[in-house]
């Protein structure tokens, strides 16, 4: 087989190169129209709707942070059920007051038994407690449970679900938690609950004869489970940080989709700290699994840390289904629940971000945002709600599937903290980022060679540092600034109109993390000169608050 | 197996084929439903050779719809660059573009239907040159010159396309460097 046959076997069955449509949404379309064949055929003749087609702009931002928070496995679990809900404090709350509804069921399999506890379901969400019990089987590596959903009789379910647990060292057990957006329609509705597979895995580990002072890029061959070979390339900034970015390439595409690859360093044989949070499995040119992680070179001296491949490895795997038929009721939660129609604006003069909903159920409070821009993006990064004078901390959920302008903040609900219909209740979006687009001024540059030259430019009233240089047969060109407030440039891009040349982006910033250093790549690049070009770039405003009462 | 166990064991595969053959992501939607509907209507418990005869259904739904839509207008308009070299787009398209990064799609649309299915069902999906005989009801002689043809082809855009494209295959990430949500908890 030729180079282009076997590029067009690859690449035409990669996943990675195509964002499907909403199948559930398209099964649903067929059904309501009748042609599924599982409701009645009365409209049979009827063509199925047709989907909105405005919905896929934001399929590439939802899918991409989907990738970026898929965080390593590498932590080990040894907490107690406390500690399980941490971050679902409005689920201990309603557990506390005896709201949730009890279920005691029980599958065993090979020795390994999952038992489901507890169900609490209220208009925002449904939260099942669970607990596994590998039996003798506990000490060979970590369990979890894959593909869990949950649907009711009809089949319809919410596509936002998902399950977490640790390792209960007084019980000898996993307890998790499962979490659906899907609640019931009516008071008590019949559901299942399906597991596809419960799976153990194990920590491996390789030695890697790094050498984080060569600016090359260095390949590593692993030849074992499913992973073929691991690359490094060390970006060095002086003594503020180390960079290094990692593409891993598999043989296998299950053990792509769990392997988790990473860098491990081990200095004097302590572990060390990543100095930043990195980013996950961003697919490379040729489907790699491209990661990139940071060191402070002072915590990595050369002559006492060694580093290591770690990546996981599937060791047991029990195939379901496990399922679990329940009966669901809300009554309980509903009497608790205020349901309030809204229409504020998210700051004074925001015409694009109104806030729409508000809904307090014993466990959470969730205000709902629509917007118009062209992202769904909101202004503010950072969310909290004030209620009677105490502050409550909240994130904001995009939604992936659905309704795509509208976005959910969600605040946990403290066990302690009454709320009627006269309480007080202030929103609060704090940090605001602004996209800019109106740069459109090139940057000329000039001699470029394999020394680093650095030019300084305003943008925005801003001072901005661009340095460029060769590195090999590549052109670098490296963007940032001292001042906080400048949020850092997107992408650029050498030239304009058909000869235009996009720089490759080498570095991942996230919205609103203060980090405005950027480097994009610009391979086999031919010349001295160049004028280079910015999409956009944002500004930071950490200290901009907006404040909207939403009750009384 | 029931109708959604069909539809849930071969849509991505369905929509997939559709969407390298006609190259745009609305359209590959739409097609796929059609497909299904067609199946579903149809008595597909019965066929011996399930997989080959939805893609055949696939193929020929998405021909179908490429032998509707291109009138002489749009097939000038969607050849044009392969005499000049890509024409500077629009705006709102150059906004489209940026929100897809589906190269390998836009590499195969540039080959001329008929051999763009016959390396469809060569190369996603496995199908040998018999079958794909078969399912196209063409000869094995049509199948094997459109195969060698559209190699040649597809091996000539990638040589022409080079650094350029590669790059461009980054720009969604571009897109959203600065935007990807970070506060999923």
């Amino acid at each position: 087989m030729d180079r282009t046959e076997a590029l067009l076997k690859r690449r035409l069955n990669d996943d990675n190169e195509i964002l499907y449509p909403d199948f559930e949404e398209m099964w649903g379309r067929m059904e309501q129209a009748g042609h599924a064949g599982t409701v009645s055929r009365t409209d049979a003749g009827a063509p199925a709707p047709h989907r909105h087609r405005s919905w896929r702009k934001f399929t590439i931002a939802a899918s991409l942070s989907a990738l970026l928070v898929a965080v390593p496995v590498y932590a080990a679990v040894q907490y107690d059920w406390g500690i399980l809900l941490r971050y679902r404090g409005g689920v201990q709350a309603a557990l506390a007051q005896n709201l949730g509804q009890p279920l005691g069921q029980t599958i065993t399999k090979d020795g390994v038994t999952l038992t489901l506890h507890t169900a609490l379901t209220d208009e925002n969400r449904t939260v099942i407690l669970y607990s596994l019990d590998v039996g003798a089987d506990r000490e060979s590596g970590m369990w979890n449970i894959q593909g869990m959903s949950l649907k009711d009789a009809k089949g319809n379910g919410d596509e936002m679900e998902y399950n977490y647990q640790q390792w209960d060292e007084k019980n000898q057990r996993y307890n998790g938690y499962f979490e659906s957006n899907w609640t019931p329609d009516q008071e008590t509705v019949k559901v299942s609950l399906t597991a596809k597979r419960i799976e153990s895995y194990s920590q491996q580990e390789v030695d890697l004869n790094l050498d984080t002072d060569s600016p090359q890029q260095q390949s590593f061959p692993v030849n074992r489970d499913g992973l073929e070979s691991f690359s490094v390339q060390p970006f060095k900034e002086g003594n503020e940080r180390l960079m290094l970015s990692t593409a891993a390439v598999f043989s296998n595409s299950e053990a792509k989709s769990l392997a988790f690859p990473q860098i491990i360093a081990y200095r004097d044989g302590e572990l060390v700290s990543n100095s930043q949070a990195g980013a996950f499995g961003k697919p490379g040119d040729n489907g790699e699994y491209t990661s990139l992680q940071y060191y402070k070179p002072d915590d990595v001296p050369k002559a006492d840390t060694v580093y290591k491949l770690g990546y996981t490895k599937l060791e047991r795997n029990i195939d379901g289904p496990w399922t679990f038929d329940l009966e669901l009721s809300k009554k309980k939660m509903a009497d608790a629940t205020i349901k309030t129609a809204l229409d504020l604006p998210l700051e004074a003069g925001d015409t694009d971000n109104r806030i729409e909903q508000m809904v307090v159920t014993p466990t959470q409070i969730r205000v709902s945002v629509r917007s118009k821009a062209k992202f769904a993006e909101l202004p503010y990064v950072k969310y909290a709600l004030e209620v009677d004078g105490r502050k409550l901390e909240g994130g904001a959920w995009y939604s992936t599937t659905g309704d795509r302008d509208l976005t959910t903040l969600r605040f946990e609900r403290p066990a302690d903290l009454e709320i009627t219909k006269t309480t007080s209740m202030t929103l609060i979006g704090k940090y605001k980022v602004t996209r800019h687009e109106d740069d459109k001024t090139p940057l000329q540059l000039t001699n470029i060679s394999s020394e680093k030259q650095t030019l300084i430019r305003e943008t925005g009233g801003i001072p901005v540092q661009w340095t460029y240089y060769m590195q090999g047969a590549d052109l670098y060109v490296e963007t940032k600034s001292d001042d906080p407030h400048f949020g850092g440039v997107n992408q650029t891009h050498i030239g304009t109109g058909k000869d235009r040349i996009l720089g490759k982006i080498v570095t991942v910033n996230f919205r609103g993390e203060g980090n405005n250093h950027s480097i994009d790549v610009y391979k086999d690049f031919k010349g001295t000169e160049a004028a280079i070009y910015m999409f956009f770039y944002s500004t930071n405003e950490p200290n901009k608050e907006t404040r909207v009462q939403l009750q009384p | 197996m029931g109708n959604r166990e069909l539809f849930q064991t071969y849509s991505k595969e369905v929509y997939r084929t559709c969407y390298y053959m006609v190259h745009d992501a609305a359209d590959a939607e739409d097609l796929c439903q059609e497909v299904f509907i067609t199946l579903f209507r149809s008595q597909w418990q019965n066929i011996d050779h399930l997989k080959a005869w939805i893609m055949k259904v696939t193929v020929n739904t998405c021909l179908n719809h490429l032998k509707r839509r291109n009138s002489l207008q749009q097939k000038l308009m969607a050849n044009l660059h392969l005499f000049k070299g890509s024409p500077e787009p629009p705006v709102e398209k150059l906004a489209e573009q940026k929100e897809t990064k589906l190269e390998w799609a836009g590499y195969m649309s540039r080959l001329p239907v008929k051999i763009r299915a016959v390396l469809t069902l060569r190369y996603m999906h496995d199908f040998s040159m018999d079958e794909i005989s078969g399912m196209l009801a063409i000869p094995l002689g049509t199948v094997k010159s459109r195969q060698h043809k559209g190699l040649r082809l597809m091996k000539k855009i990638l040589e022409e396309t080079g650094v350029q494209i590669i790059a461009k295959e980054e720009e969604p990430y571009g897109q959203n460097r600065s935007t990807a949500k970070a506060s999923l908890k």
